[in-house]
């Protein structure tokens, strides 16, 4: 039975298969964000509780990617209410990339449609592999030697791609208002 | 925008960008420190068992020449020709006084990008590379067949020559680079596969930021968890500390550029102290290398080289240097090997491929090519690749002459890289290189068979 399906009916299966099946998944991208093995434990049950709460209404049509971004946004919530040492130093390094390339002065406060439309905008403009680079670094918060491994290029390589990604991302935004 | 606002946009990524990314992210338990370490080797290692396997392919049908062809890494261009103008002398009659121009030997990727590499065994003669696989009883006709598992670290002066032993699938080198913040420190990890049971040895490069630059090397499985955890985490004063304690602080050179190229075995340990400075190029050591990253280059085979780029820390670059131990140090004798200005990474080219190249003409018509794309890529500093065009090796000379002529101090540089004095590149008008060729079709099927099949798996990590 489709675990769309098992959640419908409210059946606790549910729980267990998307624990077996998504487990690593799911710990794997609260890793990226949090550092203690006892906070990612607690996010990973968050997480499978947060999805228990949101199907239904909710029915994704892709399970693995709303699971996926269910796992990180209770990730980086629970992020906010966590000490400086206990917060993945990858997250908070890559954030401090992007935070570099992008950040400005202005008070300038932002919808989330406008954010949406700007980062999903951007994503589309880049090609697959940069893409998938782009976000293992900052949504998934990768090291660059753990994309390197994964992506079969060298950190160098990988480093150079986020850079220049990055770069595009400025100016992205900047072409379109939305940073000065 | 302020890092809520990034958190918020990050938040609400596309689900069909996130189905993209799960689908093909191996979302896997974490691994120990050695395995990152191994599979970082990996992509690295393809390219170099390739190259590898032409190079041998190359030593059976030209005698001593050895050069590399890595079509794959020229981005699937049109791999054209490949050709060996060694001399047809045996290598261990040859003296070093013979070599020439005409020792090298070109890799012609495109019209745009050439690598250049040369014969081995003029070279380790001619600057006495001691191979340690004969101090380990390694049958030294092995050599040819396994050229690619040698690896050959140049120096300022001179050679060392170092053997990954056999059955290390790690061809030559990985490089982790664990970077500080500001201008403490650099850590490159040069490592061997640690698959390979003990054997491998890790080159730890640490550069204290002032201009100094040090190597250790020791087997990584003999290292402390301290020791291993803290190159994980490139804390350099921590392994200062740590190494201090094991006995085994990095020594500090004096100021002359004085390569230590033997090293010294310690307690089981072998510690290599080594310096890279800019000094005897045009710079005092105060004005560069706030740090350096050294990085193997992936493509040249048969003979290892190491490119040099020194970043300084006010995000404008002040230079490059390849250190090339390749028979080109024969015709740059007052260098002792050391080519500068300009690096080589064909391998690049594929990556950068949508980067605008431009050059600066020198007067006498040789090209500096520079792709400023690595800026502000680690900790705020700025790099960038230089790319040389496809000359032949006399331009090549001619063009390493004028660099040299032309380019004395870091605001030279700079005013170079300003942008100012750059030309676009369209790409239609390149040198070309006249060099006696070897048709592709004569090579070996095997090695048709092998690129087909590399590109094809580089094309695979590509899309």
């Amino acid at each position: 039975m489709e675990l769309i399906q098992l959640y419908q009916q409210r059946s606790e299966q549910a729980l267990t298969n998307t624990r077996s099946i998504y487990g690593n998944l799911v710990r794997h991208i609260i890793r990226g964000i949090l550092n203690d093995p006892m906070d990612i434990e607690e996010c990973e049950n968050d997480t499978y509780l947060s999805i228990w709460n949101s199907i239904p209404p909710n029915v994704p049509e892709n399970f693995q990617a709303y699971l996926a971004a269910v796992a990180r946004n209770t990730a980086c919530k629970r992020r906010s209410y966590l000490s400086a040492e206990k917060r993945c130093p990858n997250a908070v390094v890559s954030l401090d990339e992007l935070e570099q390339c992008i950040a400005d002065d202005s008070a300038r406060v932002y919808t989330d449609t406008e954010l949406s439309d700007a980062i999903n905008g951007f994503l589309g403009t880049l090609r697959p592999m940069h893409r998938k680079i782009f976000l293992k670094r900052y949504w998934q918060s990768m090291t660059e030697k753990e994309i390197a491994a994964e992506s079969g290029l060298t950190r160098v390589n990988v480093a150079a791609i986020l850079s220049r990604t990055r770069k595009k991302l400025h100016r992205y935004l900047k072409e379109r208002g939305l940073i000065v | 925008m302020k890092r809520n606002d990034i958190e918020r946009m990050l938040s609400l990524v596309d689900e069909k960008y996130i189905e993209e990314l799960t689908e093909s992210a191996a979302m896997e338990e974490p691994a120990e420190i050695e395995h990152y370490i191994a599979a970082e080797a990996k992509p690295v290692n393809r390219f170099r068992i390739f190259a590898g396997a032409a190079a041998v392919l190359c030593l059976c049908g030209a005698g001593l020449g050895v050069f590399l062809h890595s079509g794959i890494l020229s981005g699937g261009r049109e791999f054209h020709a490949m050709d060996s103008v060694t001399p047809d002398v045996p290598a261990e009659t040859m003296a070093a006084e013979e070599l020439s121009l005409s020792d090298l030997s070109c890799v012609e990727f495109d019209s745009s990008y050439q690598v250049m590499c040369g014969s081995f065994a003029p070279i380790m003669e001619k600057y006495h590379l001691s191979l340690t696989s004969l101090e380990n009883g390694v049958d030294t006709s092995a050599m040819q067949m396994n050229l690619h598992d040698y690896r050959l670290k140049g120096e300022l002066q001179g050679f060392t020559c170092e053997l990954i032993p056999e059955g290390c699938s790690s061809v030559y080198l990985s490089m982790t680079k664990l970077i500080g913040v500001g201008n403490t420190s650099c850590l490159d990890v040069w490592g061997t596969d640690r698959r390979n049971e003990g054997t491998g040895t890790y080159v730890y490069y640490f550069s204290t930021g002032d201009g100094n630059f040090y190597i250790l090397r020791t087997p990584y499985e003999t290292l402390s968890p301290e020791w291993q955890d803290a190159i994980q985490t490139g804390m350099l004063d921590e392994i200062y500390a740590l190494g201090e304690a094991m006995g085994l602080q990095p020594e500090r050179l004096p100021d002359e550029n004085i390569p230590v190229s033997v090293p010294d075995f310690i307690d089981g340990y072998y510690v290599l102290v080594d310096r890279i400075s800019a000094s005897d190029v045009t710079h005092t050591s105060s004005e560069w290398s706030d740090f350096v990253q050294i990085e193997s280059d992936s493509f040249l085979n048969g003979f290892d080289t190491m490119s040099v780029f020194l970043y300084s820390m006010d995000d404008t670059v002040v230079s490059a240097e390849l250190v090339f131990p390749s028979p080109l140090s024969s015709v740059l004798p007052e260098r002792n090997g050391r080519m500068e200005i300009y690096g080589n990474i064909p391998d690049y080219t594929k990556l950068y491929e949508d980067t605008p190249m431009k050059y600066y003409p020198f007067p006498d018509g040789s090209r500096l090519y520079a792709s400023e794309t690595e800026a502000n890529w680690t900790n705020g500093t700025t790099g960038f690749t230089l790319f040389y065009s496809g000359m032949t090796p006399e331009e090549l000379v001619a063009f390493v002459t004028a660099c040299k002529e032309h380019i004395k101090t870091p605001s030279d540089v700079k005013q170079f890289l300003s942008g100012n004095t750059f030309e676009e590149e369209d790409g239609s008008d390149l040198p070309q290189i006249h060099l006696p060729v070897q048709e592709f079709e004569e090579i070996d099927d095997a090695e048709i068979n092998a690129e087909a099949q590399m590109e094809q798996e580089y094309e695979e990590i590509e899309n």
